[in-house]
């Protein structure tokens, strides 16, 4: 809750520092990038200290960390030890479809949990209520690789409505691009509805004890837009910072979905790339997927302080 | 994470719940809290049995997890001799799935003790010291916990290379920002609490107010959530051996047996589905039970 200039400057902080983090990964950890890219052939003293020269390798570690960070911030995050293409490409090319999926598991897991949500916010205590809290005390325990093994099982082995693996393209055909990309969407989205539906669910209870609800229904205003309208709106804030807070869970999951599914999404390049023992990038996707995590909560927070009046006029709370 | 909050809605159903007087409402709620219910009873029976087997795996008369069998391949669930079928090598599943909980029961709650320590009191010093200190190890806590988990820990693994110490150690240092932050919470709600102050007035010192006063307050709904984080672990360490990232190859595994079932998917899915279906079970009786303790000791613990 601090203004807006001290947020910046904490999110270009905690920027340099997950770049930091990143960078010390290739540089500190045990394990020689050299010895990891010549890989099956001969390893002499030699060709090691060939190919430190070529990768920089041999300067010392702030001057590398300080030239790394110039080409990172020039959007050049190094070149792929496998194939030898920019990274940055390659992530570019990638991105459409992470994107697609992580955004169409947000709106399917957003859409579930308020339906779900305001249903047991309104049952509080009733069968239904209970059904629903058991049902998301299950979901909480399937990992999402089970989920994604257990949708294609039921959707595409047993009965063929979506397709078990592959992709195409949206600007190529959008009703296959779709069917392509519901189930490891909703693989990715179903752990995630428990989360979001209890937490509505929790904040509704409390909205609709308040006295505006009671008045807002002695005015004689339907009990729909009474929930929706009224109620609802006002329970959704904590909704959309958590939905933001679950966005580094999706980007987790979403590395495995696309390798389960075999999406060119940048997940399954982040896996592939350790396979291959393609040090760069494996960085690069670290560094982007982190660095996309920590704005998009940024982002949250702002959006944040917009929808909720609330927050702009208090002061720095102490926690 | 807040979205956890069971307490609030506890709280928020009282009213409706309970229809009584206050009196009755109070008794009410005593009442549910001096009992565990048959739910957490039937959790901790079942990681009794995946614990105890783990355990006397050894012991058990059980075929080897790497025993081939070339006449017994995928045998279906109930065959003589194999009680949950058999893979495509004619390896026993149970015997597998016994051998593999090994792997996630080690990893889960070495790298939560790894992380439960060190993130416990870092977070009751910050949170009773406050100043500079906090600010400064906050600050580091949101830069880690900023990275998402599973992508950092496949980063580590590809450049240190995957073994089951490397996989505990990476876990548990994630694990310990994790543990800060909640006991800091914790610490801020019960530092300002009346026995603190009194303590404070006749001269205790602020090592012992935290070792005697605070921690002992703390360490309840730690404790509770390290049954719940134990869950969290073996799912991240399952997915690490899904993608072959874990233990390597003839090391049975849970999230290794779901793999190598995979491609079975279309012909013979139990394969994939037994050792999923026990793989949740583990986990969704770590949650109930850490749930069950920490609303428990929640109320106690924190109340006015």
């Amino acid at each position: 809750m601090t203004s807006l200039p001290r947020k910046f400057v904490s999110l270009l902080l905690t920027l340099l520092a997950v770049a930091f983090l990143t960078f010390m990964l290739t540089s500190l950890l045990p394990g020689n990038p050299a010895v990891a890219l010549l890989g099956q052939q001969a390893i002499t003293a030699k060709a090691i200290v060939a190919v430190d020269a070529e990768l920089g390798l041999n300067h010392p570690l702030p001057l590398r960390f300080a030239l790394w960070l110039g080409h990172t911030l020039t959007g050049n995050l190094g070149y792929s030890f496998v194939t030898n293409s920019s990274v940055s490409s390659e992530l570019a090319s990638r991105l459409p479809v992470t994107i697609e999926i992580i955004l169409l598991a947000m709106v399917i897991s957003l859409v579930l949990a308020i339906v779900g949500g305001i249903i047991s916010a309104q049952r509080a205590g009733r069968v239904l209520d209970h059904l629903l809290a058991d049902t998301s005390f299950v979901l909480l325990a399937v990992p999402t690789f089970v989920m994604a093994l257990l949708l294609i099982l039921l959707f595409a082995v047993r009965s063929h409505v979506f397709p078990a693996s592959g992709w195409v393209p949206l600007t190529q055909d959008p009703f296959q691009n779709l069917r392509y990309a519901f189930l490891p969407s909703l693989a990715l989205a179903l752990p995630q509805v428990p989360v979001f539906m209890r937490l509505l669910r929790a904040d509704m209870i409390t909205v609709l004890n308040e006295d505006f609800i009671a008045l807002a229904r002695s005015k004689g205003i339907s009990p729909a837009r009474v929930l929706l309208g009224h109620a609802f709106r006002l329970s959704s804030f904590s909704l959309v910072t958590v939905a933001g807070l679950q966005v580094g869970f999706l980007l987790g999951g979403t590395v495995i979905v696309e390798n389960i599914f075999a999406l060119p999404g940048i997940g399954s390049l982040l896996v592939q790339s350790i396979y291959s023992r393609d040090l760069a990038t494996v960085q690069g996707v670290t560094l982007f997927i982190a660095a996309a995590f920590v704005v998009v909560n940024f982002c949250v927070d702002l959006i944040y302080t917009v929808i909720d009046p609330r927050i702009r006029r208090v002061s720095a709370q102490p926690v | 994470m807040s979205a956890l909050n069971q307490s609030d809605i506890a709280q928020a159903t009282q009213p409706e719940a309970a229809g009584g007087g206050a009196q009755a409402q109070g008794r009410a709620a005593e009442a549910q809290r001096a009992r565990y219910g048959a739910v957490f009873w039937v959790c901790l029976a079942w990681l009794c049995l995946v614990a105890g087997s783990a355990i006397l795996a050894p012991v058990l008369p059980l075929k080897g997890p790497a025993a081939v069998d070339p006449f017994k391949r995928l045998l279906g669930p109930g065959a003589p001799g194999y009680l949950l079928g058999s893979d495509e090598l004619g390896r026993d599943v149970l015997s597998r799935i016994i051998y593999g909980s090994r792997v996630s029961l080690v990893v889960g709650c070495v790298s939560v003790l790894i992380g439960l320590v060190p993130g416990t009191a870092l977070g009751v010093l910050t949170g009773y010291l406050r100043g500079r200190i906090d600010v400064v190890v906050m600050w580091v806590v949101d830069v880690i916990l900023s990275f998402p988990a599973l992508v950092l820990l496949i980063a580590v693994v590809a450049y240190v290379g995957q073994s089951l110490t490397t996989v505990t150690l990476i876990l548990g240092f994630l694990a310990i920002p994790i543990f800060t932050r909640l006991s800091r919470a914790q610490t801020l709600a019960v530092g300002e609490r009346e026995f603190v102050r009194a303590a404070r007035a006749v001269g205790a010192t602020r090592w012992r107010v935290m070792r005697v006063e605070i921690l002992p307050n703390v360490l309840p709904s730690v404790l509770s959530y390290a049954l719940i984080s134990v869950g969290l672990v073996i799912v991240v360490e399952g997915s690490l051996s899904f993608l072959g990232l874990s233990v390597s190859a003839p090391t049975p595994s849970w999230g290794g047996l779901i793999a190598e079932g995979q491609a079975y998917l279309t012909q013979d899915p139990w394969l994939v589905v037994i050792p999923s279906i026990v793989m949740c079970l583990t986990v969704l009786a770590l949650n109930l039970a850490g749930e069950t303790l920490r609303r428990r000791y929640e109320t106690t613990g924190l109340r006015q």
